[in-house]
């Protein structure tokens, strides 16, 4: 039993067991959290097994526990623990049983022909080189960003808010232009991105709709592909089907590709914190992002 | 029979140093030689036998059990815990592959397999990625599902917390599409590549489920990682 378990009484322990029986969830989780450490410990006192067995048990056995089944066995007639130990023991041994060990083969296989060929080819790791070309992207996204005049910075960053963070010198320059602390500051751009997250999370859901509608088109195109004894009016039905879901597709893809899929802060609020108006927002995005794509198309020639 | 070494016989001066826990010096190779073999069947008969399933057993299994019931406890690893937080809405798993990451490797929970499908392939590894492995970093797994269809499943431990899976497919209608879900959200979907297989690298602790899909049909498996 784990040290720092509440003091049970009998009853509650029955009703507790009784609840699992039920297959009461809450009751579950609530039995699994006292005595998860029993059912670890158990195999490794009694029956000496390794560590990495009383692991495979440990599973093995919350697989077999979890549905509650197996607590209507229990009536009270004996004690919980010599009941609970009795259900662990007989777990033991048809684990023993359960877990034979895996046969054992010779990686090497042979074709038809009678060549040698290996189970699965190699595969070349690449992350490596991924990682390297992104660190390279970031830093010089990052050199571009301190290239730019102060306030063209921050209306970039401000915008970008969920995205990047603002250096010192750029919070200074917000509060002065919005005649804020550096502590109030601080503490609305906290709550402006937890704001923002909640958009993500929306985009997140939409990014899910356009894989959910994918995959439902290649069922349909199985579909149409697998069967050519369809009934007229079905194959008609599953190609509007089609039709639809592609529609529905490319609107969404269009709107990922215009950049309704990133999260921006609102350019009411850029706005207000510099002191300018919605257009003048804009207009300065405009310019910032033509300067960072022409300074990386510049880079790119010299790569 | 055992060849008797004549007057010098030796093996009590074996088993005396065994239990003095000392060196051995023996020098009669037909003492050593009955005593490994002695030693060597004791151990596999210890290893081979069943646990006793007598009424006698229990009792004393469970006396043991209460005797020794919260002293020296190890914690659960938190794994575990993990595991059994997240699995217990999902119906029970009867021939799932769970990976258990550890500080020096990972584990294959096989009790949960199919031993009758599942065969663990070993010999010259392949050489993952580029990567030179060590026992305990790489499991490969072969999984008949029918005479037509064979999966080889490649599990390497990269680096700490990922995982790197690699599934090849040796079916008489190729497999086309492969996806990947995890926690039940899509991850990405790829082509499988001519000789069947598909690579997934970077899989961190989670729930995953990988379906290969061809014109006709489609076979999907679930991976644990925990």
């Amino acid at each position: 039993m784990t040290a720092n378990m509440p003091n049970l009484s009998s009853e509650e322990i029955f009703d507790l067991v009784q609840k699992c029986g039920e297959g009461d969830l809450s009751s579950l989780e609530l039995f699994f959290e006292l005595y998860s450490q029993d059912i670890y410990n158990f195999p490794l006192k009694v029956f000496h097994l390794t560590e990495d067995d009383a692991s495979d048990f440990f599973i093995y056995a919350f697989e077999r526990l979890k549905s509650g089944k197996k607590f209507k066995s229990f009536f009270g007639k004996s004690s919980f623990k010599t009941w609970f130990f009795s259900v662990l023991r007989n777990l033991v041994i048809d684990w023993k049983r359960t877990k034979r060990e895996l046969k054992i083969q010779s990686i090497i296989r042979y074709n038809k022909e009678g060549e040698e060929i290996l189970g699965i080819e190699d595969e070349p790791d690449t992350r490596e080189v991924i990682r390297n070309e992104a660190l390279e992207i970031t830093e010089h996204f990052q050199e571009a960003m301190r290239g730019l005049k102060l306030e063209n910075r921050v209306i970039f960053k401000l915008t970008f808010l969920y995205y990047l963070h603002m250096e010192e010198e750029e919070i200074n320059f917000l509060s002065q232009k919005s005649n804020k602390s550096i502590d109030e500051i601080q503490i609305e751009l906290l709550r402006l991105r937890e704001e923002l997250c909640n958009r993500e999370v929306e985009n997140i859901r939409m990014e899910d709709k356009i894989t959910a509608l994918y995959l439902a088109i290649l069922e349909i195109q199985e579909k149409l592909e697998r069967v050519n004894t369809l009934k007229k009016g079905e194959r008609e039905r599953l190609e509007i089907s089609l039709r639809k879901k592609y529609e529905q597709r490319k609107r969404l893809i269009d709107r990922k590709l215009k950049g309704h899929f990133l999260v921006k802060t609102p350019y009411k609020v850029v706005a207000k914190y510099l002191g300018i108006t919605e257009g003048g927002v804009s207009v300065s995005l405009v310019r910032v992002i033509e300067k960072v794509q022409k300074n990386f198309r510049n880079w790119g020639d010299l790569r | 029979m055992t060849k008797y070494c004549g007057e010098n016989c030796q093996r009590d001066l074996v088993l005396e140093s065994i239990l003095k826990e000392e060196s051995w010096n023996v020098d009669c190779a037909i003492c050593m030689e009955d005593f490994l073999r002695f030693e060597e069947t004791t151990v596999q008969c210890l290893l081979s036998q069943d646990w006793l399933d007598d009424e006698f057993s229990q009792k004393l299994d469970i006396r043991k059990a209460m005797v020794l019931n919260g002293k020296g406890d190890l914690p659960v690893p938190d794994n575990l815990f993990r595991y059994a937080k997240n699995h217990f809405n999902s119906p029970e798993k009867s021939n799932q592959l769970v990976i258990s990451l550890k500080h020096n490797g990972l584990q294959v929970i096989t009790s949960l397999l199919d031993a009758s499908r599942w065969v663990e392939v070993v010999g010259f590894p392949v050489a993952f990625r580029g990567t030179s492995l060590e026992t305990g970093q790489y499991f490969v797994f072969e999984e008949k599902v029918d005479k037509d269809l064979t999966f080889f499943y490649q599990i390497v431990k990269e680096k700490p917390g990922e995982v790197y899976l690699s599934v090849k497919a040796y079916s008489q209608e190729p497999f086309r599409q492969v996806t990947l879900k995890k926690d039940g959200r899509f991850l990405l979907s790829l082509q499988v590549s001519e000789d069947g297989a598909a690579h997934f690298s970077g899989l961190k602790v989670g729930d995953y489920s990988i379906e290969f899909r061809n014109d006709l049909t489609s076979k999907s498996f679930e991976l644990a990682i925990v």
